[in-house]
């Protein structure tokens, strides 16, 4: 909701700069403390390999109060981040192989999504939005869009979205396992909850 | 006036108009030094994650390489040969048990990872080793005779020395390194070993082991080779004036020296396992 309407007298512009705060309520951050869980997974002939890590964070920000209200998107913006030190794949020898030969972490530590939200369809308690921006790993960035599930829960948001990157989109070596490649597209699912971001001073 | 607007200076994020800051502190990798968990015949820092595995199979030929075409270099045996099964209580307690034919000894060892000194210039990994050797199949006595157990201590200290090159020193005590002498004898050793890493897959790498065993064992053990690995395999090929495995039969040093008429041809696998 915006201050637009109230046109004159000091009561109301501090009723406009509260209504001001209200509509820049749609600031939310990746909590840090809750069960978030980002998973990396590849097909391989042999087994399949899956990396987990909680390591996510970043931030939503959208001029509205909700984000199933119908708010307007056009400056929205969308950043989060994995620390790709942090997966683990269950073998710590194949970890560190992820992290120095293939990922190479210590040039391009973290992988990121930074958009913005396109639209939201929203059904029910569940949400489903869409977002649109580029996806980096590896350094190298790539036209990037997906749908998350969101759901609210109190004040928090628990966001779900499943997407694919493809290797070798991103100048990623596909590893090879007893001499078979693993699957060059790596199938990601992330899964974490928003808060609202603390507010700034 | 209407909607006010209030502009937010970005900290820590891309652009825009929010102001967001990374939370947590980076993930702690560790330090690594040398990539396996052993050189030829001494330990490293390393240790493996908790509750992986790690297998290892070598051999020893016993004919030299000079024996030549007839003994295929060596090849065709015998061989001493060491199989051994590890397991990582923590990530940096690993606990493993040996057998080697020599003897048939029985290694039991506990390895733990002490330190690690995260430093740009000199990143270093200390680690002790601790076993104990029983040979179990000793001509002319009985397998239980408490001459036939030997016990070890080692201090590990790798460090990197340039971004490809680590470099490792093995202080090594050795109790009742002579088995077949009337008195208990101890032997102070310092294994020497240094890796090269020339890429992914690829390294060169050298050990030595200064030891003063004197009457008994008078030359020390000298391996040079290569190391291939993957994720999950390490292959070490080498040569070598030393046929025994186990560290309690190994440290003490060998009766041959290494004069490239006495090289013996070896391998190492070891291979980390998830069940």
């Amino acid at each position: 909701m915006t201050a637009r309407g109230i046109t004159s007298g000091p009561l109301s512009l501090v009723l406009a700069l509260s209504l001001a705060q209200v509509a820049i309520a749609g600031n939310y951050q990746v909590d840090l403390n809750a069960k978030n869980l980002v998973t990396f997974i590849s097909d391989a002939p042999i087994e399949d390999i899956e990396g987990v890590t909680s390591a996510i964070d970043g931030y939503v920000s959208w001029s509205g109060d909700s984000l199933t209200s119908g708010a307007d998107y056009d400056s929205s913006e969308v950043y989060f981040e994995v620390e790709l030190d942090g997966l683990k794949t269950g073998i710590g020898l194949r970890d560190r192989h992820l992290r120095n030969n293939y990922l190479e972490t210590d040039l391009y530590p973290y992988a990121f999504i930074a958009g913005r939200i396109l639209g939201v369809e929203i059904a029910g308690d569940t949400s489903r939005v869409e977002i649109s921006g580029t996806f980096t790993i590896h350094g190298v960035e790539r036209p990037f869009g997906t749908i998350c599930t969101v759901v609210r829960t109190g004040p928090t948001y628990h966001v779900m979205s499943e997407f694919e990157v493809r290797l070798t989109e991103h100048n990623i070596e596909v590893p090879s396992l007893m001499f078979l490649k693993v699957n060059e597209v790596i199938s990601v699912k992330l899964n974490f909850y928003l808060r609202p971001m603390d507010p700034a001073e | 006036m209407a909607g006010v607007a209030i502009a937010l200076a970005s900290a820590g994020s891309a652009e825009g108009q929010v102001r967001w800051q990374r939370g947590a502190a980076k993930v702690d990798v560790g330090v690594h030094v040398f990539r396996s968990t052993q050189s030829f015949n001494l330990p490293t820092a390393e240790t493996i994650q908790r509750g992986n595995w790690e297998f290892e199979i070598s051999h020893r030929f016993l004919p030299p390489l000079s024996s030549g075409r007839r003994g295929l270099w060596g090849l065709d045996g015998p061989v001493n040969m060491r199989l051994a099964m590890g397991y990582a209580i923590t990530d940096r307690l690993i606990a493993t048990l040996a057998r080697s034919n020599m003897m048939d000894n029985v290694d039991v060892s506990l390895k733990v990872n002490a330190l690690q000194i995260n430093s740009r210039v000199l990143a270093t990994a200390v680690a002790l080793k601790t076993g104990v050797g029983w040979n179990t199949e000793v001509p002319g006595r009985r397998s239980e005779d408490s001459k036939n157990a030997q016990y070890y201590a080692q201090l590990i200290i790798n460090t990197r020395i340039h971004k490809n090159v680590a470099f490792g020193v093995v202080p090594s005590y050795v109790y009742n390194f002579a088995i077949f002498s009337d008195d208990i004898e101890h032997s102070l050793v310092v294994g020497l070993y240094s890796q090269w890493y020339l890429g992914d897959l690829f390294s060169v790498l050298a050990e030595w082991n200064f030891s003063e065993a004197g009457f008994y064992f008078p030359n020390d053990a000298i391996s040079l080779g290569i190391e291939l690995g993957t994720g999950g395999h390490f292959f070490k090929i080498l040569v070598t004036n030393s046929t025994a495995l186990n560290p309690s039969q190994f440290l003490p040093g060998t009766t041959t020296d290494f004069s490239t008429d006495q090289w013996r041809l070896g391998f190492n696998v070891t291979r980390i396992l998830d069940f």
